[in-house]
């Protein structure tokens, strides 16, 4: 006994680094945000003192932070969609084999890896109204106007960054869902061949029942990820054109380091918090239903 | 009416031959056993008559068509074979009811749903799993399982039934009940089974006929009796019957056309057969049945080596020189060990092989 508490504190130290860590960077960093909140912390002021709930009232009656968090589920809902249909398609074209399907397997990751900042200018440049391949190859063929600009609009601008955002998170799912689906036993894909079902019924009533929990669980990580992106439309449209593409994370940061109201935009980040939480619990409860709806058939 | 050929079937996985020049015709309603040892090559076998696997060469046909021809190009795709294949772990739809996993290829099939509906319920009065229909897979147990994949196989009344060791995740005892039922099913749907198994008392017991084979090669198609009483060869011999064969080496000397002088168990016999024995006979293994080993009296004297009841029968082993001679005794016995314990040989059914290539060269009686 006396040689396991050994081990124990032993244990204990070598992940006391680690945890020092992550109190000073990560723990210590979110308590100080809830405080501030309840603040009136500026960068541009001296001094500071507790005001309570004030600047989760001003926020909540602020039209500006509504139509954020507008446009932030708008950002949310699309990319979640887009990468989950992308994923799953790209998943399945590679589950089904084809020529070169194994280095595609391999290279798939490097959206994901790469750097979403690296992404965002990528995006940027190959979106840009002159010299940008992608506007140039639409114009050269007629598509659009010559003087056609991705930029101006708020939904364009939207969907650009949307676009640029859907191409680095899909192989997350591709990959998750691949996965998922090679292990699918193949005794259940023969019996499916033997009874001679449709490509779409086989995915409807074979391949997805298997991969659906995987397909839950990519949602909810893309909707986090998502929610909170912030990198991405940052870099290619920094919130603009006239606040157009400015979603709760985009605010959040210029209220903190171009305002330096950090009181109010810790109290922000809170609220952010929150509607996350809600969403997230909603659907848990939501599907919760459904499983027990049909299960009382 | 369906009758399956398989003309020179052969299936390589890179240079590995896992199928060796099969020839093999079942005819309509047969129940066919594919025995053998692990690895002999009958999963591929079946397999490839249903489609799942594509032969290197040879061609099948099943019943008018010819399903698979590789020298014409022919590939028929599974579900066009109309035949049913029964997994080994059931594959059973986990999220669909036994109702609806019963039913779903039937709507595939395009069933009214009138028609769907009455098949379903009879197929689930046949196999008595209707208390079971709003249940999923994942609430039965095995057994249960096993006759819903049944059930579902069974449903859109294919014109074969294909079963890869459908038994052998079951326990002893449901394993008994099932063969039966599955004898009995046999006889109830009018169709052709053809069935996967190394277990030889279940080929025995189920088959019209057995498919044996060894390392790729076909051994012997013969009716289950016929494997047992006249093996073709030394493996066949000794793969079938439990417990096996005795295989006693000889020395023997012809005498005549039906006749053969044999020295063995230290003694001098004469061999006798009702047909010309051909091949030669100088070096032999005799194999003599355990049931033909009479104990109690006769000319050769051994000892008891093991005694081993079983209930009904009991198999003791007996000593003689340096050859151990295997009986089987009805009823229970039990001898006490090194008895003196002398034993005869009655039949007219053992087998000689020549011992070089291991073939039968004749079966007959030994004074
Ligand atoms: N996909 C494959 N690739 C390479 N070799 C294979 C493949 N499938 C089977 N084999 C080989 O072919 C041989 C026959 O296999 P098969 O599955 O038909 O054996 P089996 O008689 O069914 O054995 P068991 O009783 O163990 O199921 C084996 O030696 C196996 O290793
Ligand atoms: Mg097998």
């Amino acid at each position: 006994m006396a040689l396991g508490r050994k081990n124990n504190a032993a244990g204990y130290i070598l992940i006391l680094p680690a945890l020092i860590m992550l109190a000073v960077f990560v723990i210590y960093p979110m308590f100080m945000n809830i405080v501030m909140s309840f603040r009136n912390y500026s960068l541009l002021r001296v001094g500071d003192q507790n005001i309570g709930l004030q600047n989760y009232q001003d926020l909540i009656s602020d039209s500006r932070v509504w139509a954020a968090v507008s446009r932030t589920f708008v950002w949310t809902i699309a990319n979640v969609i887009g990468a989950l249909l992308i994923g799953m398609g790209s998943a399945l074209l590679l589950f089904a084999g084809f020529k070169g399907s194994g280095i595609i397997k391999s290279m798939i990751l490097i959206p994901w890896v790469l750097p979403s900042v690296i992404t965002g200018y990528i995006w940027s440049l190959m979106l840009q109204e002159d010299a940008g391949i992608i506007t140039y190859i639409l114009k050269s063929l007629g598509i659009v106007a010559h003087d056609f600009s991705w930029f101006r609009t708020g939904p364009l601008s939207m969907s650009a960054a949307i676009m640029a955002n859907m191409w680095r998170a899909f192989p997350f799912f591709s990959l998750m869902i691949f996965a998922k689906l090679s292990s699918v036993p193949q005794d259940y894909i023969e019996a499916s061949e033997l009874e001679g079902v449709s490509p779409w019924q086989r995915f409807r009533y074979v391949l997805f029942p298997f991969i659906k929990p995987t397909v839950t669980i990519c949602t909810y990580l893309c909707f986090i990820w998502s929610f909170n992106a912030y990198d991405i439309l940052k870099v290619m449209t920094n919130g603009g054109p006239a606040e157009l593409t400015t979603t709760m994370s985009i605010m959040v940061q210029r209220e903190a380091f171009q305002f330096y109201e950090i009181s109010r935009a810790s109290a922000m980040s809170i609220i952010m918090f929150f509607i996350m939480l809600a969403v997230l619990l909603l659907a848990k409860v939501l599907l919760a239903a459904k499983r027990r709806l049909s299960n009382g058939r | 009416m369906p009758r399956i050929v398989l003309e020179h079937v052969t299936k390589c996985f890179d240079k590995f031959v896992a199928v060796d020049d099969l020839n093999l015709v079942i005819e309509d309603r047969d129940f066919i056993t594919l025995l053998g040892p692990s690895g002999c090559g009958k999963t591929t076998t079946l397999r490839m008559i249903a489609g799942l696997e594509t032969p290197t060469k040879g061609r099948i046909t099943i019943g008018d068509t010819v399903v698979f021809d590789s020298e014409e190009g022919i590939d028929i795709s599974p579900a066009k074979r109309d035949i049913g294949f029964l997994f080994q772990n059931y594959a059973l739809w986990p999220h669909m009811t036994v109702y609806d996993n019963i039913a779903f290829g039937l709507e595939n099939l395009k069933w009214p749903k009138k028609k769907i509906e009455e098949r379903v319920k009879e197929m689930m009065a046949m196999l008595k799993i209707e208390q079971f229909e709003k249940r999923f897979p994942s609430e039965l147990s095995g057994g249960q399982q096993q006759r819903v994949a049944i059930a579902r196989t069974l449903a859109p009344k294919p014109r074969v039934l294909f079963m890869d060791e459908p038994l052998s995740n079951l326990d002893a005892k449901l394993r008994l009940e099932m063969r039966s039922e599955l004898k009995r099913l046999h006889v109830d749907t009018d169709s052709t089974f053809v069935y996967v198994t190394h277990d030889q008392l279940e080929a025995m017991a189920l088959a019209t006929k057995i498919c044996l084979m060894n390392k790729a090669v076909l051994q012997q198609y013969d009716p289950p009796l016929v494997v047992y009483n006249k093996p073709v060869n030394l493996f066949v011999a000794d793969f079938v019957g439990n417990p096996t064969m005795n295989f006693i080496n000889a020395t023997g000397e012809r005498k005549g056309f039906n006749d053969v002088f044999v020295h063995m168990l230290g003694k001098d016999l004469v061999f006798h057969s009702s047909e010309t024995i051909d091949g030669d006979v100088s070096d032999l293994v005799i194999g003599i049945r355990p049931e033909f080993v009479k104990l109690g009296e006769g000319n050769f004297n051994g000892v008891v080596y093991t005694t081993l009841p079983s209930g009904m029968e009991t198999t003791v082993k007996v000593k003689h020189g340096e050859d151990m001679v295997t009986s089987v005794v009805f009823g229970s016995v039990d001898f006490s060990h090194s008895l003196d314990m002398p034993f005869s040989i009655v039949s007219d059914n053992i087998i000689m092989f020549e011992k070089a290539s291991g073939k039968r060269i004749a079966i007959g009686s030994l004074s």
